[in-house]
């Protein structure tokens, strides 16, 4: 606990009100905070405190320790307790120093407070309490905080500060030991060499200049596009479309499970960040997606998929999260859940017994009772199981089904269960036609321990109207147990009894009222007090009932009988079965169970789910029925140094830009090769050109169109080998044609045309254009394959050596 | 971060305690004893003994160097901060008043000292005194530990002050967080799964000082000769990412996500390649940042741009780049602002075989042919925040003066931050400092400062001549961006 400076005079500056405002905060951020009034109240107090001191003392500067918190030298707060206490959590977060300022607002004392309560929960978000703080940039609360890598700093960790300090000296090189007043050069200058020239630098201010114009317009229809982009909506559909292209990837380095995970979550963020209409959109996809035939290989990467965006773990979340109170949701995830035929009824029947709410769990029983309607082989499995939890969701299920005489054998089977309210349960659901065989099983049941399972074994019997039970009735009543059976129990022994037995029985009634008590004892005659009245038990409150129930003019009778020798409230209760047994008697109902399944149709049910919450097609599967594009394989990386580059598919295609250092050339804007693909010394190629006429001399390219054609096609790209071949192995096919229009990002070329060419043209493989990609920062391992031998960096062919280069490429097959 | 790790709760964290206090305590009484004692004085043996007893359970316990560091009054043992009694706090404040006088922060063992270590360390601490003219007393002693043999422990630098955190003279803020967030993002990339609170935390400290110097961050691409790894990449293109949203007037909040998912799009590379001869590690990595949706507790749509970026930022302009899907989808929007700016990065700091281009070509580049699938006006808008000139480019004005493009007047302060009109679209002022004549003379520091457009003495607008390669003007660089390099170095806490 926090504990009172023990130097009075400190109280009389800020650090009275300080400390109670501290303790408050505790008090407020703990697990059993005060809520709603009471809190709002509390929030309002701490602010009017450090208000009121701040206002009266400047800033309250907080510093921040492990176990105490200090305003200048008095400590405000101190405790060594290792929970609830505010210095320890507040360092924890790396608060150091607390600054509140005058004017701190109660809404800032009420985010500070929140936020800080909330970050406790530090693995449900990915943000901590600093950086909500940042957000809530609150200028009343100023804060000074260390992070991991700042500390890594403070502790002089040698990994880290040798980092940090690399940087700086490669940024600023001598820095360190730089003088702060300069020397000039002369007489030795130092060369200066050349990188733009002055007219570049101009189009480039130029350029600056003309198009600031109309750069506020375009900004801003840019900015306005950035936010609806960043919307959940659009975020969410497109994360859809992306990752629906692995579904149908191969070979993968995720695998289905990833696939399918990262499909879920995005439906789960569609769901509460979009709407449920998102969810059933992203999921009415997918079903189609995983059900669409992508061929052999992918049927078990989609079926995994479906196992996961269908799966156990969508249920459970459909479940919480669905609103009972509208009935489209439910009827949507119906058919969802049941179309995708994914669940199974292990998955449901654990999935209600740890459902948090009723509506989650009504929810759950409907898929189940559903799906389980379709075999009995599931369910046996489960019924089998000892848990009477498991057992009993699976016994309303087959109930609530029209499974019918199919689920006879288990039921029976369940009245040996040990749990009493399985057997009970068990024997009311064997409503079908009363057999012999039924009464010998139920027969003994009649002296099971538990009353629920005898009271159900009654009213099958008397449902059944099997008249020849009346004597086991009777013989049950007539036992001396009986008479510590709960009052309920002992009515409906009597009244089936009654039902079953008629008039023959009635002496089992007269036992038991015990008229004969009533004739007093000695001590009722000596005093001259007569005959003994007969007191109100539950019992004779039982057998009145039975009496009534039969109705006869014998029953009757004996009601009267008993009213004779009754005291007053036993008297009062025969009144009442003497009226009772005079109304005209209402047969019986039987207790057939509600049917009201079988008047809809299953199938009809869940179907009419499927459009419930609308139609829409995110985007066609058919549309992933494409070609993959050309994978670069790491035995032709192995090839070539990698180097850094962050542009992937554009590295192998494109030629470099005009700079200053090379002379500038309108050529090679377009790829010859596609993004990363890369041609095996192994391959054989035919290049084609259209028009056939080509404009050498001035090298303008952007009208033609080259065709790439390989000749065999023996193996696809797929399938080619995964370590290099040997320099003549099998051929592949590779075509690859420029397009007209502009397609490549000119600013990222990589190799020019000419030295493509060149490689194009040369016949030993060796030299073929290696694959060039960025290198990761990662070191990169070596290449577990036989490693081609690098490719002879071929030397930038002069200017004037590209006519002879492209023209043996145009004399290469023009047929 | 100086957490309760939940792995050592109880037991294990009350001996981190119990020996990281006797470590504090027997340092201190080993401070006292070298200032009184000689060499060979039994004095010592006692303090030594508990020393090396607290340090080898905390060696145990810890299985690495041990590093006691006292700043502002906590003393922290590794990433422990300890639980002092008042009476052990004001002897840990008269230890961090001890270490202060040599420039020290704490000591580092990096492993466990003979008694005769700790002897003569503890001797040279109390008696050194260092050569008249020293400009670093925390320097001279360290040597002086070095050169008598003392290996196994050793000073820690004394850390900057809290309060002056990444902040001071123009240029300190800019280099801290740069310098800081690489060296953090060298440690994220490494982790699975990836630790976005922190690079969050990186994220918006490189958003909040950007608010002040943002020229000076848009030139850390630009700087250095090292080749820049992934981390570095990806802190180069979150700055830049950064400087556009705050271009576009988006939130800071808005800016912070923009430039996290930026930051985070190598994430993937942390993890292993499941396949290496079937998978490049590009592919790998690209594809397998999707398990950072699985690892994410919290359901948002944020988690899920950051997935989005990290697995088609390599797409490229024909969508066919790693992780070469079929049928890929054009990019986000804020994939499209990532990618782009790691094409400026690889068009300015080179890519294999291929020469850099100047950040003014190659911002004209993506100008005279904006790269497919990526919005036009984002392109605009990025080479608008980039300008023709950064920061730290050399140039020759057209007096012959050798000049540094030392500051740009562009997107400057928190103003930005929801601004009615993208703010990118506003006026521009470039200045340059002169730094040497064409004669190689040094310029006036008064008259060095000029902005470009501005009349001359003799009424010629100031312009550029052409650029020039900054290889060899490193130096001038640096004076030109850190006008008082000893004040950088002071504030930022670093030592020669």
């Amino acid at each position: 606990m926090a504990e009172p400076s023990a130097k009075g005079g400190r109280d009389e500056g800020a650090g009275r009100p300080v400390r109670e405002a501290l303790r408050r905060i505790r008090d407020l951020t703990t697990v059993d905070a005060p809520t709603g009034d009471e809190r709002a109240e509390s929030v309002a107090e701490v602010a009017r405190l450090l208000r009121n001191a701040a206002g009266e003392h400047g800033d309250l500067e907080l510093v921040i320790s492990t176990n105490r918190i200090t305003l200048g030298d008095d400590a405000v707060y101190k405790s060594d307790a290792r929970d609830t206490n505010l210095a320890f959590e507040l360092f924890r977060q790396g608060l150091r120093r607390l600054v509140f300022k005058p004017g701190v607002a109660d809404d800032e004392v009420d985010v500070f407070v929140r936020r800080f309560a909330d970050s406790r929960d530090l693995e449900k978000v990915d943000e901590d309490f600093v950086s909500q703080l940042w957000r809530a940039s609150m200028p009343g609360i100023q804060y000074v905080a260390l992070d991991g890598f700042t500390e890594r700093l403070f502790m002089a960790d040698e990994e880290f500060t040798s980092s940090f300090r690399g940087i700086v000296d490669d940024l600023y090189p001598g820095l360190v030991e730089m003088a702060d007043d300069d020397v000039a050069d002369a007489p030795q200058t130092r060369d200066r060499v050349g990188r733009d020239a002055g007219e570049v630098v101009d189009e480039a201010f130029e350029r600056q200049r003309s198009a600031g114009k109309g750069l506020a317009a375009q900004s801003k229809v840019l900015r306005q596009a950035m936010l609806d982009a960043l919307e959940p909506s659009p975020v969410v559909e497109h994360a859809l479309r992306l990752l629906s292209c692995f579904a149908v990837k191969s070979p993968c380095a995720a695998t289905g499970t990833d696939v399918g995970r990262a499909l879920m979550y995005t439906m789960q963020v569609a769901w509460l960040r979009v709407g449920m209409t998102a969810y059933a959109d992203a999921g009415r996809m997918l079903l189609a997606l995983t059900r669409t035939d992508f061929g052999p290989a992918f049927s078990e990467r989609l079926t995994e998929v479906r196992g996961l965006v269908a799966g156990r773990e969508a249920v459970s979340f459909a479940a919480r999260n669905a609103d009972p109170e509208r009935p489209e949701q439910t009827s949507w995830l119906r058919w969802y859940f049941i179309s995708a035929g994914v669940l199974t009824a292990p998955d449901l029947l654990s999935l209600i017994n740890a459902a948090p709410t009723p509506n989650a769990q009504a929810m759950l029983r409907d898929l189940l009772r559903r799906q389980g309607t379709s075999s009995m082989e599931p369910w046996a499995e489960q019924l089998r199981g000892g848990d009477p939890k498991v057992v009993l969701e699976v016994l309303e299920v087959i109930l609530g089904s029209n499974l019918g005489p199919q689920a006879e054998p288990l039921l029976i089977e369940l009245l040996r269960h040990p749990a009493p309210e399985v057997r009970g349960r068990a024997i009311d659901g064997l409503q079908s036609d009363y057999s012999q065989a039924m009464r010998q099983v139920l027969l003994p049941m009649l002296r099971d321990p538990s009353p629920v399972v005898r009271l159900a074994v009654l009213g099958r019997f008397v449902s059944a109207h099997d008249r020849s039970v009346s004597p086991y009735i009777a013989g049950s009543i007539k036992a001396p147990v009986f008479i510590e059976a709960e009052e309920d129990e002992q009515r409906a022994f009597f009244e089936g009894l009654a039902e079953l037995g008629g008039e023959r029985t009635l002496e089992v009634f007269t036992e038991r009222l015990a008229l004969k008590e009533a004739e007093g004892g000695a001590l009722g005659r000596l005093f001259g007090k007569g005959a003994q009245a007969l007191g109100d038990t539950p019992v004779r409150r039982a057998a009145l009932a039975g009496l009534a129930r039969l109705g006869t003019p014998s029953a009757v009778a004996l009601i009267r009988e008993l009213q004779g020798r009754a005291d007053l409230e036993l008297a009062s209760q025969c009144e009442v079965a003497v009226r009772l047994a005079q109304k005209e008697r209402v047969p019986v109902a039987r207790a057939d169970r509600p049917t009201a399944h079988t008047a809809e149709d299953p199938a009809a049910v869940v179907a009419a789910g499927a459009s419930a919450l609308g139609t829409r097609v995110l985007f066609d599967p058919n549309a992933l029925r494409v070609e993959p594009p050309p994978r670069p394989r790491p035995t032709s990386r192995a090839a070539v140094p990698v180097e850094p580059s962050s542009t992937g598919g554009r590295v192998t295609s494109a030629a470099p830009p005009p700079t200053t250092a090379r002379a500038p050339r309108a050529i090679a804007d377009l790829p010859l090769l596609a993004a990363g693909e890369v041609f095996l010394a192994s391959d054989e190629r035919r290049l084609r050109a259209e028009p056939s006429n080509l404009d050498v001399g001035d090298l303008k390219f952007t009208a033609i169109r080259l065709v790439l054609v390989g000749l065999d096609a023996e193996r696809p790209i797929a399938e080619a080998p995964r370590r290099p071949a040997a320099p003549r192995g099998a051929s592949r096919v590779v075509e690859r044609a420029t397009h007209a229009a502009h397609e490549d990002w000119t600013h990222q070329p990589d190799a020019s045309l000419v030295d493509i060419l060149s490689n194009y043209l040369d016949d030993d493989g060796e030299a073929a254009q290696p694959a060039k990609e960025r290198a990761p920062a990662r070191p990169v391992a070596a290449a577990p394959s036989p490693q081609k031998p690098a490719a002879p960096s071929p030397a930038a062919p002069s200017a004037g050596g590209i006519d002879d280069v492209l023209k043996k490429f145009l004399d290469l097959d023009l047929d | 971060m100086a957490a309760a790790n939940p792995a050592l709760e109880g037991e294990q964290h009350q001996r981190i305690q119990n020996a990281g206090k006797q470590l504090l305590v027997h340092t201190y009484s080993l401070m006292k004893t070298g200032e009184i004692h000689d060499l060979n004085n039994d004095a010592y043996e006692r303090p030594c003994e508990k020393l090396v007893e607290s340090l080898e359970v905390l060696m145990k316990l810890e299985r690495q160097a041990i590093s006691v560091v006292v700043y502002e009054g906590v003393a922290q043992v590794n990433s422990h901060a300890l639980w002092l009694d008042p009476a052990t706090q004001e002897l840990a404040q008269e230890l961090e008043q001890w270490l202060a006088r040599r420039e020290a922060g704490g000591l580092i063992f990096s492993a466990r000292p003979s008694e005769d270590e700790l002897r003569r360390f503890f001797l040279h601490f109390a008696r050194f005194r260092a050569p008249p003219e020293t400009r670093s007393q925390f320097k001279a002693l360290a040597e002086h530990l070095t050169g008598d043999g003392i290996a196994r422990v050793k000073l820690a630098p004394q850390p900057v002050r809290l309060d002056g955190l990444g902040q001071g003279i123009r240029g300190v803020a800019s280099l801290w967080h740069y310098a800081k967030a690489v060296a953090g993002m060298r440690i994220l990339l490494r982790r699975v799964p990836t630790d976005v609170k922190q690079a969050r935390r990186l994220a918006l400290e490189l958003v909040d000082s950007a608010a002040g110097e943002q020229d000076l961050f848009q030139s850390m691409p630009l700087l250095g000769t090292v080749p820049h790894d992934t981390a570095r990449q990806s802190v180069d293109a979150a700055i830049l990412v950064a400087a556009t949203a705050r271009g576009l007037g988006l939130t800071a909040v808005r800016c912070c996500e923009l430039t996290l998912s930026t930051l985070l799009a190598e994430m993937g590379i942390a993890r292993e390649n499941p396949d290496p001869n079937e998978f490049t590690d590009l592919e790998a990595a690209s594809t397998l940042a999707i398990r950072h949706l699985q690892e994410c507790a919290e359901v948002s749509t944020e988690v899920l741009r950051r997935t989005t970026v990290a697995i088609e930022h390599l797409l490229g302009p024909s969508l066919t780049g790693p992780p070469h899907l079929p049928a890929a989808p054009s990019p986000h929007l804020e994939t499209q602002l990532a990618a782009l700016a790691y094409a400026w990065l690889d068009l300015v700091r080179g890519r294999g075989q291929r020469e850099p281009v100047s950040a003014v070509e190659a911002t004209l580049s993506l100008l005279r042919s904006p790269p497919r699938n990526v919005d036009p006006n984002l392109v605009m808008t990025f080479a608008a925040t980039m300008g023709p000139l950064p920061v730290g480019t050399v140039v020759e004005l057209h007096n012959g003066d050798l000049a540094v493009v030392s500051e740009v007047d562009h997107l400057r302060g928190r103003a930005v931050y929801r601004a009615e009109v993208p703010p990118v679209a506003g006026p521009r002022k470039v200045f340059v400092q002169r730094m040497r004549t064409s004669g190689g003379q040094l310029v006036p520091e008064r008259q060095a400062r000029v902005r470009l457009g501005d009349d001359d003495a003799d009424g010629t607008p100031w312009r550029v001549a052409r650029t020039l390669a900054s290889a060899g003007w490193e130096d001038l660089v640096t004076r030109a961006l850190l006008q008082r390099p000893s004040t950088v170095v002071m504030q930022m806490g670093l030592r020669t």
